[in-house]
């Protein structure tokens, strides 16, 4: 066993390391890494986004997310991978409001500041709606440190397959013009209005 | 410039094997070394590191400054989720990039006791699924639960076992 594993690693005679065993290994390794930090890829599992990202019992889509945002990122408006608060899981969601920003909710129309730390977000389908800032469980604004990154595109099905910058882009989905999403006002446009701040 | 080197390279073959052999030697060493840091990466976040914490919410316990603990990841990653009396380092809910070390006190599915400031009384919170009720020991100094509510196992990095630091104070924590 010994001897086999040192013939793996190292040449019988010269005793120079395998390089195609180091490099497979070095591969391996840092696609664990990169799995970790960087990005990876989740299956759709409810119809809370659904216009966006659709689930079916054999097709569902598979998401290519990424694992890491800088804290000065700008998510308003971008479809964002969060880890689930109350199970482990990944789900996705549309972020609404930032830090700092004031949100007036769809339901009730309460008008809420996000504190520090924190986004605003919504599923996409407002009659199947999970766990987000207007359901019961959550209610309310949601620590950015659960927020692993912004989406990149759908990889399967390969008739799927779109980018989700094109997809917002180019979205013809409501042309209902009926708002979907709870109403995002920046501090300064908070003061014009109410005069708060 | 290439007649150059093929000039140098036809007359003098020991160039090539030392070229070649440099080349080999520093794709061995960038190899092992991004094996070494990954490694040490998986090490720190599922098995156990050495954090230093500051700050005067768990006092009694766990002093001002100058505190190095070892904080155990393996527990929560794989065994079993956070349980009463465990002393926890958790993320910062409202401070990205900042950590706390506070005790548990409940868990999930028990009612929290807390006192309401505006109705000068203690009222019972509920604390969700999945969810933990973090408190310091200094409750008189701490920024925890009471502020903030209950917070979620995602955001709680692992169990300290132990206080290496100082040295004359060493101790098993849990």
């Amino acid at each position: 066993m010994g001897q086999y594993l040192s013939h793996t690693f190292f040449h019988p005679q010269t005793g120079h390391p395998n390089l195609k065993v180091l490099t497979f290994n070095t591969i391996i390794l840092l696609g664990i890494y990169a799995n970790q930090r960087l990005f990876s890829i989740s299956l759709i599992k409810d119809d809370s986004m659904s216009p966006y990202l659709l689930n079916s019992t054999f097709l569902s889509d598979l998401v290519w997310y990424h694992k890491y945002s800088p804290p000065t990122e700008k998510l308003r408006n971008k479809i964002v991978a969060v880890r689930d608060p109350f199970g482990k899981g990944i789900i996705f969601r549309r972020v609404i409001a930032e830090e700092h920003q004031w949100v007036q909710r769809m339901d009730d129309g309460g008008i809420i500041k996000v504190p520090q730390g924190h986004v605003w977000i919504e599923c996409e389908n407002p009659d199947g709606r999970k766990i987000d800032s207007l359901s019961p469980e959550l209610n309310g604004p949601i620590s950015r440190k659960h927020v692993l990154g912004p989406c990149e595109r759908i990889i399967w099905p390969i008739w799927r397959c779109t980018s989700f910058s094109d997809m917002n882009k180019f979205s013809v989905l409501f042309g209902d013009k009926k708002p979907r999403h709870s109403q995002m006002y920046t501090s300064q446009q908070m003061y014009d209005k109410y005069g708060l701040q | 410039m290439s007649s150059l080197l093929r000039n140098l390279f036809s007359k003098h073959p020991e160039v090539v094997s030392t070229v070649k052999s440099t080349a080999r030697d520093t794709y061995i060493a960038l190899c092992l070394t991004g094996q070494l840091l990954t490694l040490a990466y998986l090490f720190d976040r599922y098995l156990f590191r050495l954090v230093g914490v500051k700050g005067p919410s768990m006092l009694p316990t766990i002093g001002e400054r100058n505190n190095l603990l070892l904080l155990d990841c393996f527990t929560y990653a794989f065994l079993r989720s956070p349980q009463k009396n465990d002393i926890v380092v958790a993320e910062n809910p409202f401070k990205p990039g900042h950590t706390l070390v506070k005790r548990v006190l409940y868990v999930e599915g028990e009612m929290a006791e807390v006192m309401d400031q505006r109705s000068q009384g203690y009222v019972s919170v509920k604390v969700p699924k999945g969810h933990v009720w973090i408190e310091g020991d200094n409750k008189s100094n701490s920024r925890d639960s009471r502020d903030f509510g209950p917070i979620s196992v995602n955001l709680v990095d692992g169990v300290v076992r132990a206080r290496v630091w100082p040295w004359e104070l060493r101790q098993r924590l849990d």
